[in-house]
């Protein structure tokens, strides 16, 4: 209808009630803060964990005993299990290889040896649905039960730790989530109930002269999205700069992408609308008249 | 236009406010509604708002019923209402002109219109050379002026008066009743709610005097629709 009355009308609230405002600003610039951090660290770590989905493998032994044919065989099998997605054979020769590789600097200590004690292997590589330790547990415990196949190895324990946390660092920002949405929308709600008690006789004025409630609600949801955008961006600046120092000293960190700060935003802004919502149908519903 | 049917209202502490008011005010009319301090005329004026509404009974105004009132449409009533008080009610922090456009603003009308209208109306009540002044600048009778200058900018085709001269001085009195009278004769209707039987009784409208929340009197005008039309412009005394 009028949005420069709208805007007018919301700055002039904050202008009103500027500690109030400012208070109300930097509690949710700290909500979001803590809020953000939680999320970069589960952002951060879900990354590290996606780029250990190609270790989402199991090794399989075969038995020193067993000949090359039943050693096909046990391949054979194994890829027929739902959810193997291939299985590499590995030989002696291959497996003494790699560990020479990946232990290049003590490579010395290999030469020393005059058999070659490594297995014979395959390398199990699951389907991207079943990269989980669940999964693994389950299939390598079907493989186990081939004959030929002595033993199988999976990162069972550092894996499954991973898992737990996590899932402990999405349940810890869910109830963050909780908290600072509370604590945003309260003080909210207390800032724009001020305002509204500090604007009451030109609410009830605005009522006798055929004011809609819309119209009387809409500068003061402004004012607490105001809020609420303004501080989303300064606990995501703060952040920034937490972030700039960190990823200077340890590299490799990742910051939110657009999309993933526009929906920070959105969510501020939401709290901010949530709070001033709660308290404009709050103080209208109390005046006379307000039905 | 008005007409109450049979209205009675009882608030929470059981006191029953009104009781079995009837009446009707018709278009262009000018009433007045006395009793003593308590007696429910404020109560009839906010029936009359669709602020208050009857437990029995109903109020109809315009084509609006307070039987089937619903909350979005009461802007709508209200927008073509006027209405003042004793205590103005006027925005402190905004200049006359402020208050007036802002009944004006809130309707969504156009920047223009505003200040056409609001410019009218200032003229209309004699305070356009006031207009940038705060209400604390102006005498009471002037505030009050102010406070019908907004009430007018929607051309309500009724204005309704809550013990208008309350807070104002004599002189000033007698400006706003001059005021109010010229209104009407432009064919406005004028319901005043007040305790001042002196005032009243110089005056030759219709007087509606409410007691204990009944109405126990109903004194018609004492000029001929005719002559009541030809008051505009003549000089008001109360002497
Ligand atoms: N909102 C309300 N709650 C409780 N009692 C009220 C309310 N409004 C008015 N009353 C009571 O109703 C009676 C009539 O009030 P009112 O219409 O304001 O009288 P008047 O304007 O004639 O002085 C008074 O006794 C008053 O105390
Ligand atoms: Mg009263």
């Amino acid at each position: 209808m009028r949005p420069g009355y709208y805007w007018k009308e919301a700055l002039a609230g904050m202008r009103r009630a500027k500690l109030m405002s400012l208070l109300s600003v930097s509690t949710i610039s700290a909500a979001l803060f803590l809020l953000g951090a939680f999320l970069l660290v589960t952002i951060n770590f879900r990354s590290a964990v996606s780029s250990f989905k190609d270790k989402f493998e199991i090794q399989a032994f075969l038995a020193e005993t067993c000949d090359q044919h039943q050693a096909l065989v046990a391949g054979s099998y194994i890829r027929e299990i739902p959810g193997v997605a291939d299985a590499v054979y590995i030989s002696k020769e291959e497996a003494l290889r790699r560990f020479r590789a990946e232990l290049a600097d003590k490579a010395d200590l290999l030469q020393a040896l005059e058999t070659n004690p490594l297995p014979r292997s395959y390398r199990v590589i699951l389907t991207p649905d079943q990269r989980d330790p669940e999964a693994m547990a389950r299939i390598a415990e079907k493989v186990q039960r081939i004959p030929g196949i002595e033993d199988t190895e999976y990162g069972r324990d550092w894996l499954g730790r991973f898992y737990r946390l996590g899932r402990l660092l999405v349940m810890l920002d869910v109830a963050l989530l909780l908290v600072v949405s509370l604590a945003s929308v309260i003080v909210i709600f207390n800032t724009i109930q001020l305002t509204l008690y500090a604007r009451r006789q030109a609410i009830e004025i605005m009522r006798l002269v055929g004011a809609t409630d819309g119209f009387i609600r809409r500068p003061f949801l402004l004012e607490g999205m105001l809020h609420g955008l303004a501080g989303t961006l300064a606990g995501t600046a703060v952040l920034y700069l937490f972030y700039r120092l960190l990823s200077a000293n340890f590299g490799q960190v990742t910051f939110f992408t657009a999309r993933e700060f526009a929906v920070l935003l959105g969510f501020g802004v939401w709290l901010g609308l949530a709070g001033s919502w709660i308290a404009v149908r709050r103080f209208l519903r109390r005046l006379p008249g307000g039905g | 236009m008005i007409e109450f049917t049979k209205v009675s209202k009882t608030f929470q502490d059981s006191w029953q406010a009104l009781r079995d008011i009837s009446f009707t005010v018709e278009r262009g009319e000018f009433a007045f509604i006395i009793g003593p301090s308590g007696c429910g005329k404020s109560t009839v004026l906010r029936m009359i708002l669709m602020d208050e509404f009857p437990d029995e009974g109903t109020v109809r105004v315009a084509e609006h019923r307070s039987d089937n009132m619903r909350r979005a449409d009461i802007p709508r009533l209200r927008r073509k209402l006027g209405v003042i008080f004793q205590d103005f009610k006027l925005l402190a922090d905004r200049t006359v002109y402020e208050n007036v456009a802002f009944a004006l603003e809130v309707t969504g009308a156009s920047s223009g219109l505003i200040h056409k209208k609001s410019m009218a109306a200032l003229n209309e009540v004699g305070l356009a050379h006031k207009r940038h002044c705060l209400p604390f600048q102006l005498s009471g009778g002037e505030q009050q002026k102010a406070a019908i200058a907004r009430a007018l900018v929607n051309d309500p085709f009724l204005l309704l008066a809550d013990e208008p001269t309350g807070n104002v001085d004599p002189a000033g009195t007698l400006e706003i009743m001059q005021l109010l009278r010229d209104i009407n004769a432009k064919g406005t209707a004028v319901l005043m709610a007040t305790h001042e039987q002196e005032l009243v009784k110089k005056l030759p409208f219709r007087i509606l005097t409410v007691e204990g929340g009944r109405i126990v009197r109903d004194t018609p005008c004492r000029l001929a629709p005719r002559r009541a039309a030809a008051t505009e412009g003549e000089q008001l005394t109360l002497s």
